[in-house]
């Protein structure tokens, strides 16, 4: 098992999800990326591009840094968790969340966006987070060193700077919740309850869940 | 509690032309509307021609405002508060998409971000709706979204000059959302479309 393996596991548990292909089998290169599409952005650690051709073929590719491809193909599991940073294992789990749940979605036949996609990565972010380093921190300083300090790559429109900027706070809010209601009290059969219902409304729904939060 | 907002209330001469435009869309379209819904988006056009609101403390010029910072007001508002401006954010992403998707800088993957804030701001307000009329109007409006969106891109287009319509534009609607009104339009300009565009999004 190596760190993508990991770390997909861990979302699929979490979300009592069936067995779904393995992330390292569709990992992309810069060269085959941009061969793809010429037009994709050079400056983001990970990317998820989704293709479908003439003939109704799909294609999905993910593309991460070398330093992160690297990392997630180490074996030496406990050695790589210690030792990634906070930044690049993030990066990691929102780039196999995208992944994970694209793949769930397309075998469920539902639609989904890349404002679903982006909030689920961002809920992903702090409790696949908070159970692969269980100990190193608190729920709530673990909320704070996630999502207090952030700033947005050059180069986005200004929709997408929206879109990451209402994922960002609506992930935060729903993980906020998430660390006060369950994980300070050891709530974890509800918290997991919780977080497989969230993962399987609709996108309206989470939306709305989250709001009712505040 | 949220405004359903009345033509009857406002300048006729600027309402009855929106109508019109609406009931014109409407009907080639095909599109089933019930008549609250229908008086509720002569008025989100009608409020757009001056588009500042104050809901609490809050002025907002949703053309101006980016829907998350709206969002992000939500948050701090007192229920009420927080219907009202669920709405703001609703007709902004409705309006927006409708009236000027060449702003979205002709990335589908935009109109997809405002047509998600739009439908799940009114779902909001459909879900915590205890008046029937007012859950009836917002179920319509959320699950509708698209749809409205269309019937906005066709009441925008009648309203400026047609040397302004993009092909690609239209296009790039058409391979995100299958609209039939952009498949309509494509075929009259004589778009031979493939039943599967390619479509590549990056995430």
């Amino acid at each position: 098992m190596n760190v993508f393996s990991l770390l997909q596991s861990a979302i699929q548990k979490i979300y009592l999800l069936d067995e779904l292909e393995p992330v390292d089998r569709f990992m992309i290169d810069s060269s085959l990326l941009h061969q793809l599409l010429p037009s994709a952005p050079i400056n983001r650690d990970e990317q998820l591009l989704i293709c479908q051709d003439q003939a109704d073929e799909c294609f999905v590719g993910l593309y991460l840094d070398p330093r992160l491809v690297l990392a997630g193909r180490a074996t030496d599991l406990s050695q790589q968790l210690s030792q990634l940073s906070l930044d690049d294992l993030s990066a990691l789990i929102e780039g196999i969340s995208h992944f994970v749940y694209c793949q769930w979605a397309a075998l469920q036949q539902r639609q989904t966006s890349l404002l679903e996609l982006e909030i689920q990565a961002e809920i992903d972010k702090f409790i696949a987070n908070y159970f692969l380093r269980q100990g190193h921190h608190e729920p709530v300083d673990l909320l704070s060193r996630l999502y207090d300090a952030y700033s947005f790559i050059d180069g986005l429109s200004r929709a997408e700077t929206e879109r990451y900027r209402t994922a960002h706070q609506l992930g935060k809010r729903f993980s906020y919740h998430l660390a006060t209601t369950y994980l300070q009290v050891g709530e974890f059969p509800a918290l997991l309850n919780l977080l497989r219902r969230f993962y399987r409304l609709d996108q309206a729904d989470k939306i709305s869940t989250i709001i009712r939060m505040s | 509690m949220v405004e359903v907002r009345s033509p009857l209330i406002t300048d006729g001469n600027v309402a009855t032309y929106f109508e019109q435009l609406l009931e014109r869309a409407v009907s080639n379209q095909q599109l089933a509307l019930n008549e609250t819904t229908h008086a509720y988006l002569v008025g989100i056009l009608l409020s757009f021609i001056k588009p500042t609101k104050r809901v609490g403390d809050h002025e907002i010029d949703p053309l101006d405002h980016p829907l998350a910072l709206i969002l992000a007001k939500v948050y701090e508002a007192t229920p009420s508060q927080q219907l009202k401006l669920l709405q703001t954010l609703g007709d902004a992403a409705l309006f927006i998409s409708g009236f000027f998707p060449d702003s979205l800088k002709r990335q589908t993957v935009d109109i997809d971000y405002y047509i998600a804030m739009g439908e799940s701001a009114y779902h909001t307000i459909s879900t915590r709706s205890r008046n029937e009329q007012f859950f009836s109007l917002f179920r319509e409006l959320s699950r509708k979204f698209t749809k409205l969106v269309d019937l906005f891109n066709e009441v925008a287009e009648d309203t400026r000059s047609k040397s302004d319509r993009d092909l690609l534009r239209l296009y790039d609607v058409w391979a995100k959302t299958k609209s039939a009104r952009s498949e309509r339009l494509l075929r009259e300009r004589g778009i031979v479309l493939s039943p599967s565009p390619r479509n590549d999004y990056l995430q």
